[in-house]
């Protein structure tokens, strides 16, 4: 056997086990054996990298809602009535009844979207929008609205509870997504991310305090 | 979450068939059977977690979408990765990074016509020195094409039949991708380790001039 045809071996047949007559090469020929150990040796360390790795909890959240935005999930057949996400499917049902608060927002975060600018070349980088900020501190107001009206209830039920968890998780990825605006105001997907994770939050406390404001 | 409870007992088939029907918890049971496998392949096709997020989710959208045309004629997982490393590749594209196609990277070597031949190459030994870091920074470095087949096969254990499945190729374009992805992987990690080495030499250099100095 020639080096090449114990190439061909190898890619044909795997790097084990090896045929008689190209052990037999192997054993006479310094490269080939150097060649046979190196790729031994990445198979195995890349078979010892994680074959899974968990996604962010966000990920099915963002999913879920896209899937019921468009209708592929559809909430009538769905089999557990008390599950938190039909009780947020609700509250978007009822969405008539959000504030006012929550239409700004919702208006600010849009505007922010829609003020995206690509920077023009060579010139200095797009400093963060005064949109972003405005968002923020409306976002910030009606969540204390929120609060208020969760207290003044004492809205405690499991959904509400979820609710809150889930609030946690978007406020998270906000944080995050806020980060690195500011650290690369240029950069597109982040601030798509951040518009996206705004309008998130925005119906996330509208549905917490219609419900919260029904005693659900 | 509830919907994976309320459907522990479901088989994927079961599954299918509910999500078809529009069933929230029978979607939510699907992204938990494979999400892990097919963030991990983004993550590792991509290299970065929001952009791994970006696309797995759009695989998910995609294959949800159209689950109600699923008839079962390849496996569920089958399909799912085929449209994922689809949204992979259509993403590196449009980051005009060189995605090399399967045609081009089972070229023969044009002056042998034979396979190309850099058998043994430099004598630089990898055996004991592949960590997962080098590793993980070389994998990243390959092109798309190869990179999809190793990551596949090697890292995540698939057999060639079910990679070109995945891929829409033959078997032997799955095998030929794999091997060249590990002639420039250990190519890739023998530079990492004359870097490396270069660079310790730098540090005892600098240090042995310190020393000097400070005497």
């Amino acid at each position: 056997m020639k080096c090449e045809e114990l190439e061909l071996a190898i890619e044909q047949d795997g790097l084990s086990p090896l045929s008689e007559a190209a052990r037999a090469h192997v054993a006479g020929c310094a490269p080939c054996k150097n060649l046979l150990a190196d790729f031994t040796a990445i198979a195995s360390a890349a078979e010892r990298l994680p074959a899974e790795v968990a996604p962010p909890e966000r990920l099915w959240i963002s999913l879920r809602a896209q899937l019921e935005a468009e209708g592929v999930i559809r909430e009538q057949t769905a089999p557990q009535k008390a599950d938190w996400w039909e009780s947020l499917a609700a509250g978007f049902r009822g969405r008539m009844l959000a504030t006012t608060a929550v239409g700004l927002v919702l208006v600010a975060a849009v505007t922010f979207q829609l003020r995206r600018t690509p920077a023009s070349p060579g010139s200095a980088p797009a400093a963060v929008p005064q949109a972003y900020v405005t968002t923020a501190a409306m976002l910030q107001l009606h969540e204390q609205g929120v609060t208020d009206t969760l207290l003044k209830s004492a809205a405690t039920t499991p959904a509400m509870a979820s609710m809150r968890d889930n609030l946690q998780i978007v406020d998270n990825f906000i944080a995050e997504c806020e980060q690195r605006v500011q650290q690369q105001p240029d950069d597109d997907d982040a601030r798509e991310y951040l518009s996206g994770a705004y309008q998130q939050k925005s119906e996330l406390l509208a549905v917490m305090m219609e419900r919260g404001g029904s005693g659900d | 979450m509830s919907a994976s409870r309320s459907h522990a007992a479901l088989s994927e088939a079961d599954a299918i068939r509910l999500a078809q029907q529009g069933d929230a918890a029978a979607f939510e049971f699907l992204y938990q059977l494979h999400s892990r496998r097919v963030y991990a392949l983004c993550l590792r096709m991509l290299g970065n977690p929001a952009d791994a997020e970006d696309l797995a989710q759009d695989a998910f959208l995609q294959l949800f979408r159209k689950i109600g045309t699923f008839r079962g004629e390849s496996a569920f997982s089958t399909w799912l990765h085929r449209m994922t490393v689809n949204v992979v590749l259509m993403r590196l594209r449009k980051k005009s990074l060189p995605v090399a196609s399967l045609e081009e990277t089972t070229e023969p070597d044009e002056e042998t016509g034979g396979p190309r031949k850099d058998i043994g190459g430099p004598d630089l030994r990898l055996s004991g020195a592949v960590d997962r870091v080098n590793l993980e920074r070389s994998v990243e470095k390959l092109p798309p094409g190869y990179r999809t087949v190793f990551v596949l096969h090697d890292i995540q254990g698939y057999e060639h039949n079910e990679i070109a499945g995945i891929l829409g190729c033959s078997v032997g374009n799955s095998k030929s991708q794999l091997h060249k992805a590990r002639t420039r992987l250990r190519e890739l990690l023998q530079e990492e380790l004359r870097d490396q080495a270069r660079q310790a030499r730098r540090d005892e250099q600098a240090a042995k001039s310190q020393s000097a100095r400070d005497d």
